[in-house]
Protein backbone atom coordinates (compact mmCIF):
# COMPACT_ATOMS: atom_id res chain seq x y z
CA UNK A 1 0.00 0.00 0.00
CA UNK A 2 2.97 2.34 0.67
CA UNK A 3 4.39 2.31 -2.60
CA UNK A 4 0.90 4.34 -3.59
CA UNK A 5 1.10 6.73 -1.05
CA UNK A 6 4.68 7.86 -2.30
CA UNK A 7 3.06 7.92 -5.96
CA UNK A 8 0.10 10.27 -4.59
CA UNK A 9 3.50 12.46 -3.18
CA UNK A 10 5.04 12.27 -6.17
CA UNK A 11 2.07 13.67 -7.83
CA UNK A 12 1.81 16.20 -5.51
CA UNK A 13 5.09 17.55 -5.13
CA UNK A 14 4.69 17.89 -9.36
CA UNK A 15 1.93 19.78 -8.58
CA UNK A 16 3.90 22.34 -6.47
CA UNK A 17 6.79 22.60 -8.76
CA UNK A 18 4.50 23.08 -11.92
CA UNK A 19 2.74 25.86 -9.95
CA UNK A 20 5.97 27.79 -8.85
CA UNK A 21 7.24 28.01 -12.93
CA UNK A 22 3.71 29.36 -13.78
CA UNK A 23 3.53 32.09 -10.90
CA UNK A 24 6.36 34.26 -13.17
CA UNK A 25 4.03 34.94 -15.66
CA UNK A 26 1.74 38.14 -15.87
CA UNK A 27 -1.62 38.25 -15.84
CA UNK A 28 -2.61 40.35 -18.33
CA UNK A 29 -6.25 42.23 -19.32
CA UNK A 30 -7.33 40.05 -22.24
CA UNK A 31 -10.19 37.44 -21.76
CA UNK A 32 -9.25 34.12 -22.92
CA UNK A 33 -12.13 31.93 -23.84
CA UNK A 34 -12.54 28.60 -21.92
CA UNK A 35 -13.83 25.75 -23.64
CA UNK A 36 -17.02 23.71 -22.54
CA UNK A 37 -18.11 20.43 -23.72
CA UNK A 38 -18.26 16.86 -23.53
CA UNK A 39 -14.54 15.19 -23.48
CA UNK A 40 -14.47 11.54 -24.72
CA UNK A 41 -11.62 8.60 -25.44
CA UNK A 42 -10.19 5.34 -24.61
CA UNK A 43 -7.54 4.09 -22.35
CA UNK A 44 -5.05 2.94 -23.36
CA UNK A 45 -3.76 1.14 -20.09
CA UNK A 46 -6.05 -1.46 -20.77
CA UNK A 47 -5.51 -1.71 -24.68
CA UNK A 48 -1.85 -1.97 -24.12
CA UNK A 49 -2.04 -4.78 -21.51
CA UNK A 50 -4.40 -6.49 -24.24
CA UNK A 51 -1.68 -6.30 -26.49
CA UNK A 52 1.09 -7.58 -24.34
CA UNK A 53 -0.72 -9.65 -21.65
CA UNK A 54 -2.54 -12.91 -23.39
CA UNK A 55 -4.26 -13.60 -20.26
CA UNK A 56 -6.26 -10.23 -19.88
CA UNK A 57 -8.31 -7.99 -22.61
CA UNK A 58 -9.94 -5.01 -21.55
CA UNK A 59 -11.44 -1.92 -23.16
CA UNK A 60 -12.44 1.30 -21.48
CA UNK A 61 -14.13 4.52 -22.34
CA UNK A 62 -13.45 7.45 -20.43
CA UNK A 63 -15.10 10.67 -20.57
CA UNK A 64 -15.95 13.71 -18.89
CA UNK A 65 -18.51 17.14 -19.58
CA UNK A 66 -17.69 20.60 -17.77
CA UNK A 67 -19.75 21.98 -15.15
CA UNK A 68 -18.16 25.14 -14.19
CA UNK A 69 -14.82 26.45 -14.07
CA UNK A 70 -13.56 23.75 -12.14
CA UNK A 71 -15.71 21.14 -11.71
CA UNK A 72 -16.57 18.02 -14.21
CA UNK A 73 -19.08 15.45 -14.69
CA UNK A 74 -16.85 12.32 -14.82
CA UNK A 75 -17.64 8.86 -15.77
CA UNK A 76 -15.68 5.31 -17.07
CA UNK A 77 -17.53 2.60 -19.00
CA UNK A 78 -15.25 -1.21 -20.14
CA UNK A 79 -15.46 -4.11 -20.08
CA UNK A 80 -12.34 -6.69 -18.41
CA UNK A 81 -11.73 -10.07 -18.67
CA UNK A 82 -8.99 -11.75 -16.79
CA UNK A 83 -7.46 -15.58 -17.01
CA UNK A 84 -5.53 -15.64 -14.04
CA UNK A 85 -3.17 -18.61 -12.45
CA UNK A 86 -2.10 -19.11 -8.94
CA UNK A 87 -0.63 -21.36 -6.63
CA UNK A 88 -4.01 -22.53 -5.14
CA UNK A 89 -6.37 -21.16 -7.04
CA UNK A 90 -6.93 -20.51 -11.19
CA UNK A 91 -9.89 -18.64 -11.92
CA UNK A 92 -11.36 -16.43 -15.09
CA UNK A 93 -13.05 -13.31 -14.08
CA UNK A 94 -15.09 -11.39 -16.72
CA UNK A 95 -17.86 -8.84 -17.22
CA UNK A 96 -18.54 -4.97 -17.21
CA UNK A 97 -18.35 -1.87 -15.37
CA UNK A 98 -19.49 1.64 -14.63
CA UNK A 99 -18.21 4.26 -12.54
CA UNK A 100 -19.87 7.55 -12.51
CA UNK A 101 -18.83 10.65 -10.02
CA UNK A 102 -17.16 14.16 -10.79
CA UNK A 103 -13.44 15.67 -11.41
CA UNK A 104 -12.37 18.82 -9.32
CA UNK A 105 -9.33 20.97 -11.39
CA UNK A 106 -7.05 22.11 -8.84
CA UNK A 107 -4.53 23.34 -11.71
CA UNK A 108 -4.74 27.18 -12.02
CA UNK A 109 -4.90 27.74 -16.05
CA UNK A 110 -2.99 30.83 -17.28
CA UNK A 111 -4.33 32.53 -20.91
CA UNK A 112 -6.00 30.01 -22.99
CA UNK A 113 -4.54 26.96 -21.37
CA UNK A 114 -6.81 23.47 -20.50
CA UNK A 115 -4.92 21.67 -18.45
CA UNK A 116 -6.27 19.73 -15.20
CA UNK A 117 -4.63 18.24 -12.15
CA UNK A 118 -7.20 16.91 -10.56
CA UNK A 119 -9.03 14.83 -8.07
CA UNK A 120 -11.63 12.46 -8.70
CA UNK A 121 -14.73 10.88 -6.56
CA UNK A 122 -16.37 8.14 -8.46
CA UNK A 123 -19.22 5.20 -7.34
CA UNK A 124 -18.35 2.01 -9.66
CA UNK A 125 -20.60 -1.07 -10.04
CA UNK A 126 -19.07 -4.26 -11.88
CA UNK A 127 -21.44 -6.92 -12.90
CA UNK A 128 -19.39 -10.07 -13.73
CA UNK A 129 -19.13 -13.53 -13.61
CA UNK A 130 -16.35 -15.94 -12.12
CA UNK A 131 -15.33 -19.68 -13.23
CA UNK A 132 -13.31 -21.64 -10.64
CA UNK A 133 -10.80 -23.96 -13.01
CA UNK A 134 -8.37 -25.01 -10.55
CA UNK A 135 -7.60 -25.44 -6.74
CA UNK A 136 -5.66 -27.25 -4.22
CA UNK A 137 -6.86 -28.11 -0.89
CA UNK A 138 -4.50 -26.36 2.33
CA UNK A 139 -3.23 -29.76 3.84
CA UNK A 140 -0.52 -29.49 6.45
CA UNK A 141 1.04 -32.87 5.98
CA UNK A 142 1.93 -34.57 3.07
CA UNK A 143 1.20 -38.39 3.90
CA UNK A 144 -1.51 -38.82 1.75
CA UNK A 145 -0.99 -37.61 -1.98
CA UNK A 146 -2.23 -34.24 -2.59
CA UNK A 147 -4.83 -33.98 -5.59
CA UNK A 148 -5.03 -31.10 -7.68
CA UNK A 149 -8.80 -30.43 -8.63
CA UNK A 150 -9.56 -29.30 -12.15
CA UNK A 151 -13.59 -27.93 -12.36
CA UNK A 152 -15.58 -26.09 -14.35
CA UNK A 153 -17.35 -24.44 -11.99
CA UNK A 154 -18.81 -21.13 -12.99
CA UNK A 155 -20.03 -18.11 -10.54
CA UNK A 156 -22.98 -15.94 -12.70
CA UNK A 157 -24.59 -12.87 -11.70
CA UNK A 158 -22.47 -11.74 -9.35
CA UNK A 159 -21.64 -7.77 -8.81
CA UNK A 160 -19.60 -5.11 -6.84
CA UNK A 161 -20.23 -1.99 -5.61
CA UNK A 162 -17.36 0.55 -4.70
CA UNK A 163 -16.00 3.98 -4.17
CA UNK A 164 -13.38 5.33 -5.56
CA UNK A 165 -11.35 8.34 -5.65
CA UNK A 166 -8.64 9.32 -8.43
CA UNK A 167 -5.24 11.46 -8.57
CA UNK A 168 -4.09 12.34 -12.12
CA UNK A 169 -3.55 14.98 -14.80
CA UNK A 170 -5.30 15.88 -18.28
CA UNK A 171 -2.82 17.84 -20.35
CA UNK A 172 -4.14 19.55 -23.93
CA UNK A 173 -0.99 17.95 -25.94
CA UNK A 174 -2.98 19.56 -29.80
CA UNK A 175 -6.33 21.60 -30.03
CA UNK A 176 -8.81 19.98 -28.31
CA UNK A 177 -7.03 16.42 -27.85
CA UNK A 178 -5.71 15.70 -23.98
CA UNK A 179 -3.61 13.00 -22.43
CA UNK A 180 -4.76 11.82 -19.34
CA UNK A 181 -3.65 9.45 -16.73
CA UNK A 182 -4.68 9.20 -13.19
CA UNK A 183 -4.14 6.77 -10.21
CA UNK A 184 -7.27 5.47 -8.47
CA UNK A 185 -7.66 4.07 -4.97
CA UNK A 186 -11.00 2.31 -4.70
CA UNK A 187 -13.13 0.74 -1.26
CA UNK A 188 -15.08 -1.91 -1.73
CA UNK A 189 -18.80 -1.55 0.01
CA UNK A 190 -21.18 -4.10 -1.12
CA UNK A 191 -20.35 -7.23 -3.23
CA UNK A 192 -22.33 -10.33 -4.14
CA UNK A 193 -19.82 -13.50 -3.96
CA UNK A 194 -20.23 -17.39 -5.16
CA UNK A 195 -21.17 -19.78 -2.84
CA UNK A 196 -18.41 -21.00 -0.76
CA UNK A 197 -15.89 -19.11 -3.04
CA UNK A 198 -14.98 -15.55 -3.38
CA UNK A 199 -14.61 -12.16 -6.11
CA UNK A 200 -10.85 -12.57 -6.79
CA UNK A 201 -11.55 -9.80 -9.47
CA UNK A 202 -13.82 -7.15 -10.57
CA UNK A 203 -13.81 -5.76 -13.68
CA UNK A 204 -12.67 -2.02 -12.72
CA UNK A 205 -12.39 -2.36 -9.69
CA UNK A 206 -9.20 -4.72 -10.40
CA UNK A 207 -7.74 -7.17 -8.10
CA UNK A 208 -8.82 -7.61 -4.12
CA UNK A 209 -7.31 -8.53 -0.98
CA UNK A 210 -7.68 -11.49 1.56
CA UNK A 211 -7.33 -9.12 4.20
CA UNK A 212 -9.38 -5.88 3.41
CA UNK A 213 -11.65 -4.18 1.20
CA UNK A 214 -9.21 -1.71 -0.95
CA UNK A 215 -8.11 -2.37 -4.76
CA UNK A 216 -5.98 0.00 -6.90
CA UNK A 217 -5.31 0.42 -10.30
CA UNK A 218 -4.22 3.25 -12.86
CA UNK A 219 -5.52 4.06 -16.06
CA UNK A 220 -3.24 6.49 -18.85
CA UNK A 221 -5.50 7.32 -22.40
CA UNK A 222 -6.09 10.09 -24.65
CA UNK A 223 -9.32 12.21 -24.99
CA UNK A 224 -10.93 14.39 -27.60
CA UNK A 225 -13.05 17.39 -26.73
CA UNK A 226 -16.05 18.44 -28.45
CA UNK A 227 -16.68 21.94 -27.92
CA UNK A 228 -19.88 22.32 -27.52
CA UNK A 229 -19.83 26.37 -25.96
CA UNK A 230 -16.79 28.38 -25.08
CA UNK A 231 -17.06 31.09 -22.22
CA UNK B 1 9.65 20.49 -20.27
CA UNK B 2 9.27 20.27 -16.69
CA UNK B 3 5.41 18.70 -16.73
CA UNK B 4 6.26 16.19 -19.27
CA UNK B 5 9.11 15.15 -17.18
CA UNK B 6 6.58 15.17 -14.28
CA UNK B 7 4.24 12.89 -16.58
CA UNK B 8 6.63 10.45 -17.21
CA UNK B 9 7.58 10.04 -13.87
CA UNK B 10 3.96 9.06 -12.71
CA UNK B 11 3.43 7.36 -15.60
CA UNK B 12 6.54 4.73 -14.48
CA UNK B 13 5.49 4.82 -11.00
CA UNK B 14 1.91 3.85 -11.97
CA UNK B 15 3.60 0.75 -14.21
CA UNK B 16 5.48 -0.25 -11.97
CA UNK B 17 3.09 -0.34 -8.67
CA UNK B 18 1.21 -2.37 -11.10
CA UNK B 19 3.39 -4.89 -11.77
CA UNK B 20 5.07 -5.31 -8.63
CA UNK B 21 1.96 -6.63 -6.39
CA UNK B 22 2.88 -9.17 -3.94
CA UNK B 23 0.65 -11.95 -3.43
CA UNK B 24 -0.87 -13.16 -0.58
CA UNK B 25 0.52 -15.28 1.86
CA UNK B 26 -1.03 -18.79 3.14
CA UNK B 27 -0.12 -18.06 7.09
CA UNK B 28 -0.07 -21.54 8.84
CA UNK B 29 -2.75 -19.90 11.13
CA UNK B 30 -5.40 -19.48 8.62
CA UNK B 31 -7.58 -22.27 8.12
CA UNK B 32 -6.31 -25.54 7.71
CA UNK B 33 -8.07 -29.09 6.57
CA UNK B 34 -8.41 -30.45 9.94
CA UNK B 35 -7.17 -34.08 11.08
CA UNK B 36 -9.07 -36.78 13.40
CA UNK B 37 -7.96 -35.89 16.82
CA UNK B 38 -8.08 -38.99 19.06
CA UNK B 39 -7.84 -39.20 23.02
CA UNK B 40 -6.82 -42.18 24.95
CA UNK B 41 -8.85 -43.30 27.87
CA UNK B 42 -9.66 -45.42 30.42
CA UNK B 43 -11.50 -48.97 29.97
CA UNK B 44 -13.08 -48.79 33.63
CA UNK B 45 -12.55 -45.70 34.41
CA UNK B 46 -14.09 -43.26 30.54
CA UNK B 47 -13.16 -40.13 32.12
CA UNK B 48 -9.56 -40.84 33.26
CA UNK B 49 -7.03 -40.23 30.23
CA UNK B 50 -4.66 -43.03 30.32
CA UNK B 51 -1.63 -42.95 27.92
CA UNK B 52 -0.09 -45.50 25.22
CA UNK B 53 3.17 -46.83 25.58
CA UNK B 54 4.22 -46.52 21.97
CA UNK B 55 2.03 -45.64 19.67
CA UNK B 56 2.47 -46.04 15.90
CA UNK B 57 -0.34 -45.65 12.57
CA UNK B 58 -0.85 -46.67 9.26
CA UNK B 59 -3.13 -46.74 6.57
CA UNK B 60 -3.31 -49.83 5.20
CA UNK B 61 -1.78 -50.63 2.12
CA UNK B 62 0.70 -47.96 2.82
CA UNK B 63 4.60 -48.61 3.64
CA UNK B 64 5.10 -45.19 5.76
CA UNK B 65 3.82 -44.57 9.30
CA UNK B 66 1.19 -41.61 9.51
CA UNK B 67 2.03 -38.16 10.91
CA UNK B 68 0.95 -38.17 14.85
CA UNK B 69 0.91 -34.55 15.50
CA UNK B 70 1.98 -31.32 13.89
CA UNK B 71 5.94 -31.64 14.38
CA UNK B 72 4.92 -35.15 11.77
CA UNK B 73 6.45 -37.71 14.22
CA UNK B 74 5.19 -40.65 13.51
CA UNK B 75 5.86 -42.55 16.41
CA UNK B 76 4.62 -41.16 19.82
CA UNK B 77 5.37 -42.71 23.15
CA UNK B 78 3.55 -42.38 26.37
CA UNK B 79 0.76 -39.97 25.08
CA UNK B 80 -2.50 -39.03 25.44
CA UNK B 81 -3.37 -37.84 22.36
CA UNK B 82 -2.87 -37.98 18.51
CA UNK B 83 -4.06 -36.21 15.93
CA UNK B 84 -3.87 -37.72 12.24
CA UNK B 85 -4.41 -37.23 8.74
CA UNK B 86 -7.76 -38.18 6.87
CA UNK B 87 -8.28 -38.89 2.92
CA UNK B 88 -9.32 -35.92 0.69
CA UNK B 89 -9.97 -37.81 -2.11
CA UNK B 90 -12.29 -41.11 -0.68
CA UNK B 91 -14.81 -40.79 2.12
CA UNK B 92 -13.17 -44.33 4.06
CA UNK B 93 -9.85 -44.00 5.87
CA UNK B 94 -8.73 -47.40 7.15
CA UNK B 95 -6.01 -47.15 9.55
CA UNK B 96 -3.88 -49.55 11.94
CA UNK B 97 -3.38 -48.54 15.00
CA UNK B 98 -0.01 -50.14 15.82
CA UNK B 99 0.47 -50.49 20.15
CA UNK B 100 3.60 -51.78 20.93
CA UNK B 101 3.66 -52.77 25.15
CA UNK B 102 6.30 -54.38 26.63
CA UNK B 103 7.92 -55.52 23.42
CA UNK B 104 4.68 -56.93 22.26
CA UNK B 105 2.89 -55.28 19.03
CA UNK B 106 -0.58 -55.15 18.85
CA UNK B 107 -2.23 -53.39 15.64
CA UNK B 108 -6.19 -53.02 15.87
CA UNK B 109 -7.84 -51.82 12.33
CA UNK B 110 -10.32 -49.27 12.31
CA UNK B 111 -11.91 -47.78 9.12
CA UNK B 112 -13.24 -44.22 9.64
CA UNK B 113 -16.08 -43.10 7.44
CA UNK B 114 -17.23 -39.87 6.75
CA UNK B 115 -18.92 -37.24 3.97
CA UNK B 116 -16.44 -34.94 2.43
CA UNK B 117 -17.10 -31.42 2.34
CA UNK B 118 -14.88 -28.52 0.75
CA UNK B 119 -14.76 -25.05 2.04
CA UNK B 120 -13.22 -21.52 0.63
CA UNK B 121 -10.47 -20.19 2.88
CA UNK B 122 -8.89 -17.78 0.79
CA UNK B 123 -6.99 -16.20 -2.34
CA UNK B 124 -3.60 -17.72 -0.88
CA UNK B 125 -4.77 -20.46 0.97
CA UNK B 126 -7.27 -22.19 -2.13
CA UNK B 127 -9.94 -24.55 -0.21
CA UNK B 128 -9.62 -27.01 2.70
CA UNK B 129 -12.10 -30.19 3.77
CA UNK B 130 -14.31 -30.84 6.39
CA UNK B 131 -15.58 -34.02 7.19
CA UNK B 132 -18.89 -34.26 8.32
CA UNK B 133 -21.07 -37.41 9.95
CA UNK B 134 -17.78 -39.59 11.32
CA UNK B 135 -18.13 -42.97 11.70
CA UNK B 136 -15.79 -45.11 13.26
CA UNK B 137 -16.16 -48.94 12.40
CA UNK B 138 -13.65 -51.34 14.29
CA UNK B 139 -12.50 -54.77 12.63
CA UNK B 140 -13.45 -57.47 14.95
CA UNK B 141 -10.44 -59.84 15.16
CA UNK B 142 -11.61 -63.41 15.38
CA UNK B 143 -7.92 -64.47 16.58
CA UNK B 144 -5.50 -63.10 18.65
CA UNK B 145 -6.37 -60.46 21.54
CA UNK B 146 -7.35 -56.70 20.71
CA UNK B 147 -5.96 -53.41 22.49
CA UNK B 148 -8.82 -51.36 22.00
CA UNK B 149 -11.66 -52.19 23.53
CA UNK B 150 -14.23 -49.43 22.57
CA UNK B 151 -14.03 -46.52 20.08
CA UNK B 152 -16.75 -43.85 20.67
CA UNK B 153 -17.08 -40.89 18.46
CA UNK B 154 -17.44 -37.38 20.63
CA UNK B 155 -17.49 -35.11 17.47
CA UNK B 156 -19.00 -36.31 14.32
CA UNK B 157 -18.26 -33.24 12.30
CA UNK B 158 -14.74 -33.09 11.76
CA UNK B 159 -13.89 -29.15 11.31
CA UNK B 160 -11.00 -27.95 13.25
CA UNK B 161 -7.65 -29.33 15.46
CA UNK B 162 -8.66 -28.15 18.30
CA UNK B 163 -11.57 -30.35 19.39
CA UNK B 164 -11.38 -34.21 20.21
CA UNK B 165 -13.33 -36.09 17.16
CA UNK B 166 -12.71 -40.18 19.10
CA UNK B 167 -12.49 -41.52 22.33
CA UNK B 168 -10.65 -45.08 22.30
CA UNK B 169 -10.74 -46.61 25.52
CA UNK B 170 -8.05 -49.84 26.51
Amino acid sequence: MFKYFISILLLLSCLLSTAQGENEIKNDSLIYQQAYGLRAGIDLASLIRTGIDEDYTGFQILADYRMSKRLYVAGELGAESLDKTSERVDYKTSGSFIKAGVDYNFYQNWLDMDNMIYGGARLGYATMSQTLHRYDYNIDNNYFPVFTNVVDREFSGLNMIWLEIQFGFKVQVLNNLYLTANLQLKRRLSEKTPENFDNLYAPGFGRTFDTNDIGVGYSYGITYRIPFVRK
Amino acid sequence: MNKFSCILLILTTAVLCGSCEKDDLCTPDQAVTPRLVIEFKDLLNPLQNKAVDRIQVQEIGSSTFAPLNTDGSTTLSNTESISIPLRTDSSRTSYNLILTEDGVVNSDNIDFNYILGEAYVSRACGFRVVYNNLVAVQTVETTGNQWIERVIIVEDQVTNNTDVHVQILH
